[in-house]
């Protein structure tokens, strides 16, 4: 894997993420249900998407990353919060529509899923999927749908004569071209890529990195990249943002994140990044963290992170610690950084 | 498929170069005509219902249609023979006639009953699958309280009641088919659960599908399989049923008959002075042969549909 060549994205917001807060309900009961708790998956996020940009997501298993991504294409019904897109001149807001409501912007905002097996209908073939979103917006139909179909699989580096074929004839990184291919059929400016490769074998995980990179140049695509592979991340992202237990603890610039990390989990995260070296490998001082991450149906006073923080202090336990400014495009929510402003979207 | 191994080629694609694929659907037919012992069930299956249904069809002459109720004055109680190929019954009928025409209830019975407890069962089901929560569990507590009513007792109601007035077989194909959709029910919307969480329903709302694209285009063509399978072996459960209800009494009523009604017959004929075989014999045969072909149909089936399932 090459590094790979960051197109200077732009200034211009398309994207808005305010306080959202995805909490799944508990219940009880066998015919009457009554809520006796709620899972907050996601807690109060809120961040900024640029044109042409790559977002990184990291955390660990858990922390709400996907469904982060799934509340703001409202396939989950956010509990609050705000999600603006920049619809061309004019700021939509996207948290509360219904169906029908969300159908004239999902044109703008798509999605690449996690598994290639799951994610993909085994009775469609390959180019009545490619091909789906086309017809649901009557975009194209007969011939012209096929050529528009085989013109996206040929840019995805599928072979466009398979159009007739079903997705169990094709392996796991052909499949994530297909689903790549779907999500562009649509000419999206922003897509959110659920753990695209972790499903995949390493080298094919590199192809298809490269595709993404080499489609967001052409396209001018912003991406949502969702991953728990901190080096992948750091390959395709412009900026990184690390999620803990549904909160952003830290987001800055992919450089600046990984060279000068603030919040302790975030060097906790990144002392686990093996080195290809054994010499310093073996030298290599890791912060190992103890404990299990706390219940997220737990509503807490304090930092989230304070049960297992090496640098905890007693503040911790009684305040929430907002994301502050470290240094420019770099924010952190820790008590050890009381001095910075405080983020705004 | 020598077409594979060739480079893609960028640019205008002709139609013939396309390499078709084979649906899971395809596969699932290879398999089965592989299946040796099942399609040789089929073929019995489908001979045994075409030459059942002749009696029954529109246009066809009353000397096939009413051959199973004319009377031969002085032959009654006759033993094979190539007159009577499978003899006659107490009153001098055609006992060949009769199975064939019996059948020829069996079947009707069988399918339709089944295509009741299909339509009802897999609505209600995809029904409670898809709206979830509340609503599904409402549906399906109502479910299981039909369950717990014992099954005789709702179909000998149902006979009773509607039977005064007509004396066609709507009431015993209403009757199975109430009963028998409720394990359809849960089976369709078993599947409905676990199809609705799959990462290809979110994909369809990401791109903006309505609910009813969904629900035609993604769920049911899912939901097929074992929808198919459940259906080849209810036919037979069915067919079985209404012999049994006939053989009580409860079923089909002269002048027509059913393999039930035959099986019924022959039995009550046997005496200790004279066992006349061939109306036990034929009637049953007939009946154990059918079932026979249809379970192994529906086992043919399951494998092919899924392979995962075998051994």
């Amino acid at each position: 894997m090459t590094k790979a060549v960051k197109s200077k994205s732009s200034s211009e917001v398309i994207l808005k993420v305010k306080d959202l807060n995805m909490h799944f309900p508990v219940t009880a009961g066998i015919l009457f249900r009554r809520e006796v708790g709620a899972v907050r998956a996601v807690n109060g996020v809120s961040f900024k998407l640029h044109k042409g940009e790559v977002l990184g997501l990291v955390g660990e298993s858990g922390c709400g990353k996907s469904t982060t991504a799934r509340a703001i294409l409202q396939l989950y019904n956010p509990t609050s919060g705000s999600v603006k897109y920049k619809h061309g001149e004019n700021w939509t807001e996207l948290a509360g529509r219904s169906a029908g409501g969300m159908r004239p912007l999902r044109k703008n905002l798509q999605m690449i899923f996690q598994d290639p097996y799951a994610s993909l209908n085994p009775r469609m073939t390959v180019g009545s999927i490619i091909g789906e979103p086309l017809k649901i917006y009557n975009l194209a139909e007969g011939d012209a749908l096929r050529r528009r179909v085989q013109d996206l699989m040929n840019e995805v580096g599928l072979d466009p004569r398979f159009i007739k074929r079903y997705p169990h004839e094709f392996s796991g990184g052909q499949r994530q071209r297909i689903g790549i291919a779907r999500a562009l059929a649509l000419d999206p400016d922003v897509i959110f890529c659920d753990e695209p490769v972790s499903a995949l074998d390493v080298s094919i995980q590199a192809q298809i990195i490269n595709l993404l990179t080499r489609l967001r140049r052409e396209r001018q695509l912003s991406y949502v990249f969702i991953a728990h592979d901190l080096s992948v991340v750091r390959h395709i992202s412009d900026r990184v943002a690390v999620m803990y237990l549904g909160k952003i603890v830290e987001i800055a610039r992919e450089k600046d994140l990984y060279e000068n990390p603030r919040h302790p989990y975030t060097k906790a995260l990144l002392s686990a990044i093996p080195v290809p070296d054994p010499d310093i490998e073996a030298k290599r001082e890791r912060i190992i963290l103890t404990g299990d991450v706390p219940s997220p149906s737990v509503e807490r006073k304090g930092c989230d992170f304070a049960s297992r923080c090496p640098s905890v202090e007693e503040q911790c336990y009684s305040e929430i610690p907002e994301l502050r400014r470290m240094e420019t495009a770099h924010y952190a929510a820790c008590h050890l950084y009381p001095d910075g402003a405080i983020m705004q979207v | 498929m020598t077409k594979v191994a060739e480079k893609p080629r960028p640019g205008a694609i002709a139609q013939d170069d396309l390499v078709v694929g084979s649906s899971l659907f395809k596969d699932a037919m290879r398999r089965f005509l592989r299946n040796r012992l099942a399609v040789v069930c089929l073929v019995i299956t489908v001979l045994s219902g075409v030459i059942c249904m002749i009696p029954h069809l529109p246009g066809m002459p009353t000397s096939i249609t009413e051959a199973h109720i004319i009377t031969n004055h002085g032959q009654n109680n006759l033993g094979p023979s190539s007159e009577h190929w499978f003899g006659t019954d107490e009153l001098g009928r055609d006992l060949f006639a009769r199975v064939v025409y019996g059948g020829g209830i069996s079947f009707q019975v069988a399918f339709l009953g089944t295509m009741v407890s299909l339509i009802i069962g897999v609505t209600y089901g995809a029904f409670a699958g898809y709206l979830g929560g509340r609503i599904d569990n409402l549906m399906m507590r109502f479910v299981d309280i039909l369950y717990g009513l014992p099954f005789m007792f709702v179909v000998i109601l149902i006979m009773t009641v509607v039977k005064k007035e007509t004396n066609s077989m709507i009431p015993i194909f209403m009757a199975l088919g109430l009963v028998q959709w409720l394990t359809m029910a849960r089976i369709a919307r078993g599947q409905v659960l676990s199809l609705r969480e799959q990462e290809f329903v979110t994909a369809a709302r990401t791109i903006g599908a309505s609910t009813p694209r969904i629900i035609f285009l993604h769920i049911i063509p899912n939901l097929l399989g074992p929808i198919i399978v459940y259906t080849t072996l209810t036919i037979p459960g069915t067919m079985l049923q209404e012999s049994f209800l006939s053989f009580l009494g409860l079923g089909i009523r002269e002048p027509h008959c059913s393999w039930g009604s035959l099986a019924s017959q022959g039995i009550q004929a046997v005496s200790p002075i004279a066992s006349y075989w061939w109306q036990v014999l034929f009637p049953c045969g007939a009946l154990a042969l059918t079932l026979f072909s249809l379970n192994f149909v529906g086992d043919g089936l399951r494998d092919a549909l899924d392979p995962k399932g075998r051994q």
